[in-house]
């Protein structure tokens, strides 16, 4: 669905990324892990075409990405669903209205049909309180709206940055289960970021970046025989241990 | 055929669907939410028929009709958790504020202040007042001269910019200008949290974000007021000397004259009010604007507002108290 060739990516002189190669297969669940600052929002910034790789290409369903073929990459964002690290929600509008919002944007469907559909992408998500404001809302609260605006338009691809940090680990699991359920039943791919071991068990591949590169592509289950460091601290360390 | 969000909303043609007792979406190859959405709908509004179809789609939309439900009740909760205080209890509590933590006031902020308030206001001031002068005195050159007057283009043009239109021009640049950058600059701090991470630092919000603004603004405003009134006088010279034709010289003279030290008091002492009052409104509506950015949006509109009507009302009280102690 998503592959990346040999891409090196730079904010100015700034290099965050040096060839980069993978691919992303359909109703795949992938996790981008790595330390803070490794480049992981930078990843999602390229996948959304928000950021131009310094060389190297994007394929997205086998065609060449073509950074001036606006309409093409807007038809692309199109069946892309987005929860950025800071959820993003539009503060002076209500939860459900958050929702409704992509949905009157891009199709011409009804104020009706769209309030119907927010309602239920929400209560997908598990969230009732529908006319609260997101000012509103706490911190998990907030993740489930976007996730649910994440889901209005019924993606093909669902990519989360980060979508339990701030989660308590029980809200945290439910939001993993939730990600599997929907890959389940919808067949969508998702792309999450994630410092959390934890939600790599729902993960069918897991990408590690670390000092600029892709250490690691593979599932899982094949992290512990990883000899690099950074590796091993993450799965063996204090914080690992819950991955036995 | 599919029933998806790019097919209904009047584009599919729905009585193929209807049939005499029955929906019938057999041959519907892919439905998604929003086709389900419509389906429901039609069930509704056709409720003596019955919906047929494959197995895996009637059973989508049974879901699609179990997440449908929602609670309609807007329990519209107050999410304004800052007391709103009245404008003199927000002066209590400064004052307050100010000699317990007369220590966290910081010399360096005033300097800010000056330069941010004070030096950033000057040009547009002298911009606005210079131009304010040319239009007064062109206006009244036209009748003086017919009177043969034109000396008294001094009077007019010195005591109404010494008196009235110096400080007023200067109130209102600072009302505009000032109050809505307060109420903006502590209103998103307030949103993010940075005022309680202050406070909880030991250090009052007041003290940091809302003194050394309002002070430094008291003790400016009447700068501001004398430059202003001075640029004006000068555009008036410059249309004096081109429209009536009395020279620089003669018209400096002649100011000294009639505007004197009782014309020029009666603008500089209105001058310290209309800055604390700017600097009073500007942070007041940036502490008590609420926790959502629209909040802080609404609050830079009603300080802009209440300091611009209140500086002409403060000089309306200025001009009745002058009147009646006769200066
Ligand atoms: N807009 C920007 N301009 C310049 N440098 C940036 C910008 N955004 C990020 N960077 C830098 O690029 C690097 C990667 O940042 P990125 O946000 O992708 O990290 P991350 O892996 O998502 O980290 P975190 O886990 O903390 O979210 C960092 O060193 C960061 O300082
Ligand atoms: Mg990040």
């Amino acid at each position: 669905m998503i592959e990346f060739r040999n891409v090196y990516s730079s904010y100015g002189n700034y290099i965050v990324h040096e060839d980069i190669s993978f691919k992303i297969e359909k109703s795949e669940i992938v996790a981008i892990v790595g330390g803070s600052g490794a480049g992981k929002s930078t990843l999602v910034k390229l996948m959304l075409f928000l950021l131009k790789p310094k060389s190297g290409e994007i394929f997205f369903d086998s065609q060449k990405i073509d950074y001036n073929d606006e309409k093409k990459i807007q038809r692309i964002r199109d069946r892309i669903g987005v929860v950025f690290q800071f959820n993003a929600l539009f503060n002076s509008i209500t939860s459900v209205e958050n929702v409704m919002y992509p949905v009157l944007k891009k199709t011409s469907l009804s104020k009706d049909i769209a309030f119907k559909n927010a309602v239920v992408k929400l209560n997908m998500v598990g969230f009732k309180n529908i006319w609260a404001y997101p000012g509103e809302l706490s911190g998990g609260m907030k993740k489930k709206v976007a996730l649910a605006r994440a889901l209005a338009l019924e993606p093909d691809i669902l990519i989360l940055d980060e979508p339990t940090s701030g989660l308590d680990p029980i809200s945290a699991d439910e939001f993993d289960s939730l990600i599997k359920s929907i890959r389940d039943s919808l067949g969508t791919t998702v792309v999450m970021v994630t410092h959390d071991i934890a939600s790599l068990k729902i993960v069918d591949r897991v990408l590690i970046l670390y000092d600029k590169k892709l250490i690691f592509n593979g599932s899982p289950s094949l992290l512990k025989a990883q000899n690099h460091p950074w590796i091993q601290s993450f799965i063996n360390g204090q914080r690992g241990h819950c991955y036995d | 055929m599919d029933l998806t969000k790019e097919t209904i909303g009047g584009k599919v043609d729905i009585s193929i669907l209807i049939k005499e007792h029955t929906i019938d979406i057999k041959d519907v190859d892919k439905i998604d939410t929003f086709g389900a959405i419509f389906i429901l709908e039609l069930l509704e509004k056709y409720k003596d028929k019955k919906l047929v179809g494959k197995k895996e789609h009637i059973e989508f939309i049974q879901k699609v009709k179990e997440l449908l439900k929602y609670n309609d009740e807007k329990t519209k909760k107050d999410t304004n958790l800052s007391v709103s205080l009245t404008f003199l209890e927000y002066i209590g509590i400064l004052v307050y504020h100010g000699f317990k933590n007369i220590k966290d006031i910081e010399f360096e902020s005033f300097l800010k202040e000056i330069e941010n308030s004070g030096v950033g206001s000057l040009f547009i001031l002298a911009v606005l007042s210079f131009l304010v002068g040319i239009v007064i005195a062109y206006q009244s050159a036209r009748e003086l001269i017919s009177f043969g007057a034109n000396i008294f283009i001094v009077n007019l043009i010195g005591i109404s910019a010494f008196r009235e239109l110096g400080p007023l021009i200067t109130g209102i640049i600072l009302a505009g200008r000032v109050s809505s950058g307060y109420t903006a600059n502590i209103g998103i701090r307030n949103v993010y949290e940075e005022l309680d991470a202050v406070e909880v630092m030991g250090i009052s919000p007041y003290v940091v974000f809302g003194l050394p603004r309002i002070i430094t603004l008291t003790f400016i405003t009447p700068l501001l007021v004398l430059f202003s009134s001075n640029v004006m006088v000068l555009g008036g010279a410059i249309i004096a000397k081109t429209y009536l034709d009395i020279p620089f010289n003669m018209f400096f003279d002649r100011l000294r004259e009639v505007v004197g030290f009782n014309q020029v008091f009666v603008g500089l002492i209105k001058a310290p009010f209309f800055g604390a009052y700017i600097g009073l409104v500007g942070t007041y509506f940036g502490f008590y604007s609420g926790k959502k950015p629209e909040d802080v949006t609404l609050n830079v509109m009603k300080s802009v507002v209440i300091s611009i009507s209140g500086i002409i009302v403060i000089d309306a009280l200025f001009s009745i108290i002058f009147a009646k102690i006769g200066i």
